[in-house]
């Protein structure tokens, strides 16, 4: 079971990709938060396999930085999601596009599929 | 005891992962159906045709064809459906066209799903759906001259006190329960002050209502709690 946590300034979105991710038996959400801070605590206290960062701007920026300055020499992976126009995309080191839920659960999958856990 | 029907919801919004977490938090709770999703303006108003749905959630940044114009040919056509916006989009320009458009509603999707479920709760007993924010953006954007005692416009005389008094309650944000509450009367009695309010105003919702109170200087708009 892959633990992942969410993050996005946007709750609403938050929660419908909770639940979707919820239905897929190898994930867990573990967690979601809409302010950058909590975040930040959130994956400290939890030690999540993976986070599901939605980018939506600019105002996003701080939060996203934030993460990525924590998985800084750890294992944790992160999957950033743009929703710049009518698709999303993530990026993982290359670009993917994101059309739904059934993309974001592979992209997530193939993230941390054969990652195992280690502490901080 | 009788069963409350579900509230039948068609989702407009062109990112298919929202539509999709959106439909999943909705499809759990027992009095909602959702009847069908849209990608874009054009799919809505199609679907809207077809589905006949009580309430659009609609998005409005979208490719083709978008909310706000989807809005107008919708309420042209079909005006007991009720749209509320579902946007990210919070500048005073959007909101101002969707209410020109017949939007019952303006929410931002910062709120969270519990909000949601409440507003769409109040929407079923004639509510407006508006977030906080958006609703200090409609009356502080009017900014009226202040009432001048003793002169107001004609339409004022036409209200009674008690529906003054709602009306005062209704620009400040609160529902029905709540103005009920502080002028302890009943809901329904609520609901025939505003339906009054609607019908003397010659008005259509209570977003209206609130910028018409404000723009004639029937009361003071309420501080922006945004900035």
């Amino acid at each position: 079971m892959k633990r992942i946590v969410l993050y996005s300034t946007h709750s609403l979105f938050n929660e419908g990709i909770r639940n979707l991710l919820d239905d897929e038996p190898t994930f867990e959400v573990i967690g979601w938060e809409s302010d950058p801070d909590a975040i930040i605590r959130c994956i400290q206290a939890t030690r999540p396999d993976a986070v599901v960062v939605v980018n939506n701007g600019a105002s996003d920026t701080p939060g996203t930085a934030g993460i990525r300055l924590l998985k800084a020499g750890q294992n944790l992976q992160i999957v950033e999601l743009y929703l710049e126009d009518h698709s999303g995309y993530a990026y993982m080191g290359r670009w993917l596009t994101i059309q739904d839920a059934s993309g974001l659960v592979k992209a997530v999958e193939a993230l941390v599929g054969d990652t195992a856990r280690r502490p901080f | 005891m009788t069963s409350i029907e579900p509230l039948r919801i068609l989702l407009v919004d062109d990112h298919a992962l929202f539509r999709q977490g959106l439909k999943s938090l909705l499809d759990s709770r027992p009095n909602i159906e959702i009847v069908g999703n849209a990608g874009d303006g054009l799919e809505a108003i199609a679907l809207a045709a077809k589905t006949l749905p009580q309430v659009i959630l609609m998005d409005i940044d979208m490719p083709r064809c978008n909310g706000l114009e989807a809005t107008r040919q919708i309420k042209r056509a079909f005006p007991n459906i009720k749209i509320v916006i579902l946007t990210v989009v919070d500048d005073e320009e959007a909101i101002f066209e969707a209410i020109k458009c017949g939007a019952e509603g303006y929410l931002l999707k910062t709120l969270e799903a519990s909000q949601l479920y409440d507003l769409l709760e109040g929407l079923r007993r004639g509510e407006a759906p508006l977030s906080g924010v958006i609703a200090a953006k409609i009356l502080k954007e009017f900014n009226p001259a202040p009432p001048i005692h003793g002169d107001s416009p004609p339409l004022v005389e036409e209200l009674s006190e008690r529906e003054r008094q709602v009306l005062e309650l209704i620009v400040v944000g609160k529902t029905n329960r709540e103005i009920a509450e502080s002028l302890v009367i009943a809901e329904n009695t609520v609901k025939t002050y505003l339906g009054n309010i609607l019908a003397k105003l010659h008005l259509q919702n209570r977003i209206q209502v609130a910028v018409y109170a404000v723009t004639h200087g029937m009361v003071q708009a309420p501080p922006d709690q945004s900035d």
